[in-house]
């Protein structure tokens, strides 16, 4: 397994380069010339915009400024952004802490929620419990989370005054954007874990189990919960990733400084820099969940080898 | 569009005459004296911020949101208390040459840096020498420099800057802390992370942290003894602290004040505004931003716009009473000048230029040869339908307002909007290099010669006037009038201005708007400068519920 590790590792570089490198290119078609953003609506004469596009190095070609960043970026160096000077290796890292910790916390709420939920609709299938279940599931999958972050400021902030809607007090200040966020994305966790559990309890070895006269409990938890579980670590694998990249909108309701937000905000004033150091950081962490995903399948199934 | 702050520029040597128009403007407001209890030191205030910034370098920084804080970081040379009034700052006194190209400041002794280091002449020539350095790429601060020249140190208390041409607002420029003296120390220590992780000055307030889109932290500066006059407490400000928390999304900022989270928010959205303002549980300040207020400029070198009769047609066909309640609830006031009324050259007769008249509208396109095709509802001229191309940015939510209510009001009178909603980047290069028909505008500016970045044609051709309007009487108009030392007279070449402005219809002029902030009825002491954008907090305190 080990060499299955360092193996996969290795073939990482070069995926996270090539995203970077084709991310490059794609910002550079977009339209817009970060100088003329950055001056805004600003006075900005022809001299002016040439002074300021050679001060971001935006005058040289494109292959040279992607291969300037290559090189600073294999030294740890991931420059400074174009739009606010500051070392883009800070931007990312006065975030990552915010958003690891609302990943974190959302993470938990969406996997006790979502498969506690689903095990439930599964084990209860047909009855009202399972339609109520996966009711509540629709409503989640259908509710926009923006407006669910409202209305949770609106009771819980205004109304009842129990959590705060921003700020850094800790844990306090993550319950609001967690359980919206956690509550969202469970309902498409339910959802498979449902499908997946009454999938598996349908195979003949749980059947075998029960006929064994083993308790129900254990025939649910080490029999068939077990092997539901590869498609949903799948599915919590990518939940990882887009939790840690793409909380957008609850950062912006709960006016939470965060990696996703940053990274939109810089693709819109197209501030190169920010962006690739930015996308350097997601492609990491998916290729590192992927990995942790695939890890997890042969602890789950013992069947599953990797090499 | 950013809000970019270019502020008021009067002739220094005006000040006399000029008290008797302060008087006609609006004054700075605060908050009325507690009847309770006095002022209590202690107290953090969370102020919530509308938009998040580039820097905290007032020096260099695009966005005028950096003023609110950095007037409690900083103390400008001059303070403005009223329109035209000027007070001692960091500076004790000041001479003016008669050709207004040379400004002398006898500068305190007594005021030292939060870092130590003493406040003194070569502090202030190496604020201004870095802000024309392009390596600074310095923003407002360059902006309001004008035509500088350089900096002599005369000795350690006594500075002289000179300007290439006569340039009488300079001191208003140095009224806002965007001409700020910063310490050279803490500049050369920090290299170019001042403004991010260091920002040194010698006002009320020292840096304390920036997490950036987060949160500004500034202490108390125990040390202060220098602050303005007019403010009426000179010492130490009663805070403790005060944090800067960015929130842009309108709906949480003002939930976080109705909870109690926050103690100050500012831009209340206009639809709010009476529901907080009825409720009674905030105190709300609403002063009239000076300037010219939300406007469309109309390229007047795109067809049809090229033709005055098209542009005389759209200011009669837009209901400027209809669009304040509708994209503001009633709340700002319609605007009828180039000028908000709380400055210098507003001239009440400009409102008789244009009222809503679309039938006269319609008989302006019908003179410019556009026939309405009754089948389209669109004009045509020589089969050409009568189609305009509106740009806004789409990330704002008043700029899409607008730009509905004008595509709505224009098609009675047959006229075509294509709205185009862009992101930043996309709009910015269309708008830069005269793609469009028409594009809003909004500028808070104290001095009349906001209209040089109007309607000069030095800022035509991909700088701020996107009317790409060029006329050489109006330059000279313009010109004239800013460096005219004599009040009377500059009042009248504004009204030439304007005048010639709205008779040539390059832009329409939508509404006046006001700056709306609501804080805790805790907070006491508050006051806001009198051109309506910031709030001081040098004598704010907080009671004790």
């Amino acid at each position: 397994m080990i060499v299955f590790i360092q193996q996969r590792l290795l073939l990482a570089i070069p995926t996270v380069f090539a995203v970077s490198a084709a991310v490059f290119l794609m910002l550079h078609l977009i339209p817009g010339d970060p100088a003329s953003i950055y001056l805004g609506d600003n006075l900005a004469t022809p001299e002016r915009l040439e002074v300021i596009r050679h001060d971001m190095g935006l005058d040289r070609p494109i292959h040279v400024q992607y291969l300037d960043f290559l090189g600073r970026a294999l030294q740890g160096d991931l420059g400074r952004s174009l739009q606010n000077g500051r070392p883009v290796a800070l931007e990312l890292g006065e975030r990552l802490p915010r958003t690891a910790e609302l990943a974190a916390a959302a993470f938990l709420v969406s996997v006790l929620f979502g498969v506690s939920l689903g095990i439930l609709s599964a084990l209860r299938h047909n009855t009202w419990v399972d339609t109520f279940a996966m009711l509540v599931a629709l409503v989640g999958v259908s509710m926009p989370i923006f407006w669910l972050g409202l209305l949770a400021i609106l009771v819980f902030s205004i109304q009842l005054s129990w959590f705060p809607v921003t700020g850094q007090q800790g844990i306090v200040s993550l319950v609001l954007p967690a359980t919206v966020l956690g509550i969202v994305s469970s309902a498409t966790l339910a959802r498979l874990v449902r499908s997946s559990m009454l999938e598996v309890l349908g195979h003949e070895y749980v059947t075998t189990a029960r006929a064994k006269g083993l308790r129900e409990r254990v025939v649910i938890r080490r029999h068939a919960f077990k092997n539901a579980l590869i498609p949903v670590a799948t599915v919590l694998g990518l939940e990882i990733g887009s939790l840690l990249s793409g909380t957008v909108i609850t950062e912006t309701v709960f006016a939470r400084p965060g990696i996703g937000k940053l990274i939109v905000d810089s693709i819109q004033s197209k501030d190169f820099t920010v962006v690739q150091g930015g996308v350097l950081f997601v492609a990491v962490v998916y290729v590192v969940v992927n990995l942790a995903v695939d890890v997890s399948y042969a602890f789950l199934d013992p069947r599953i080898r990797l090499s | 569009m950013n809000r970019s702050a270019r502020h008021l520029r009067l002739p220094a040597v005006l000040l006399a005459a000029l008290a008797i128009v302060a008087a006609a403007c609006s004054p700075a407001q605060s908050t009325p004296p507690s009847a309770s209890q006095g002022p209590t030191p202690g107290g953090t205030l969370i102020y919530g911020l509308a938009t998040k910034f580039d820097t905290l370098d007032p020096t260099v920084t695009t966005f005028s949101v950096i003023g609110k804080i950095g007037y409690h970081v900083f103390d400008p040379l001059v303070w403005q208390s009223t329109a035209g009034k000027y007070e001692a700052g960091l500076a004790e006194s000041w001479q003016i040459s008669p050709d207004a190209k040379t400004y002398t400041f006898k500068l305190r002794k007594d005021v030292k840096f939060h870092d130590g280091t003493p406040f003194n002449a070569q502090a202030v020539k190496f604020t201004f020498d870095r802000i024309v350095d392009p390596a600074t790429k310095s923003q407002l601060g360059i902006s309001l420099l004008g035509p500088y020249d350089g900096t002599d140190v005369i000795d350690d208390s006594t500075v002289r800057v000179r300007f290439k041409t006569p340039y009488a607002p300079f001191l208003d420029s140095v009224s806002v802390p965007y001409l700020a003296p910063i310490s050279p120390d803490a500049v050369r220590k920090a290299g170019k992370d001042f403004g991010s992780t260091a920002l040194v000055g010698t006002g009320p307030f020292k840096f304390a942290s920036y997490s950036a889109d987060s949160e500004v932290v500034l202490v108390r500066n125990d040390d202060y003894k220098w602050g303005p006059a007019f403010l009426k407490s000179r010492g130490a400000a009663y805070l403790d602290k005060i944090i800067w928390r960015i929130i842009p999304e309108s709906t949480t900022r003002i939930a976080t004040a109705e909870s109690g989270e926050l103690t100050f928010v500012e831009d209340v959205p206009t639809q709010d505004y009476q529901r907080v303002k009825s409720s009674g549980k905030l105190t709300v300040l609403d002063p009239l931003q000076a300037g010219s207020g939300w406007s469309m400029m109309m390229n007047v070198e795109n067809p049809p716009l090229d033709d005055v009769r098209v542009r005389r047609a759209i200011e009669w066909a837009i209901d400027k009473n209809a669009m304040n309640q509708t994209v503001w609830n009633g709340v700002f006031k319609p605007a009828c000048s180039p000028l908000t009324p709380n400055v210098l050259g507003y001239d009440a007769k400009m409102c008789d230029k244009y009222k809503y008249d679309a039938a006269k509208a319609g008989s302006l396109l019908d003179e410019a040869g556009w026939r309405l095709n009754a089948a389209t509802g669109v004009r045509e001229k020589g089969g050409v339908p009568l189609k305009l191309g509106l740009y806004f940015r789409s990330d704002s939510d008043n700029s899409r307002n607008m730009a509905t209510f004008v595509q709505s009001n224009l098609k009675p009178a047959g006229v075509q909007v294509d709205l185009q909603g862009l992101a930043r980047a996309g709009y910015f290069d269309a708008v830069r290099t005269g793609k469009h028909h028409m594009q809003f505008w909004w500028e808070s500016h104290g001095d009349p010669d906001v209209l040089r970045i109007l309607v000069h044609s030095s800022n035509a051709d991909g700088g701020t006037n996107r009317n790409r309007y060029k006329n050489a009487e109006m330059d000279k108009l313009i010109d004239d009038a800013a460096a005219q030392t004599d009040v009377e007279k500059r009042k009248a070449l504004y009204s030439q201005i304007q005048n010639k402005l709205l008779d040539e219809a390059v832009m329409v002029f939508f509404a006046d708007p006001l700056s709306i902030f609501a804080f805790q009825k805790t907070l006491q002491g508050v006051s806001v400068d009198w051109s309506g954008n910031y709030p001081f907090f040098h004598t704010a305190y907080l009671q004790k519920p």
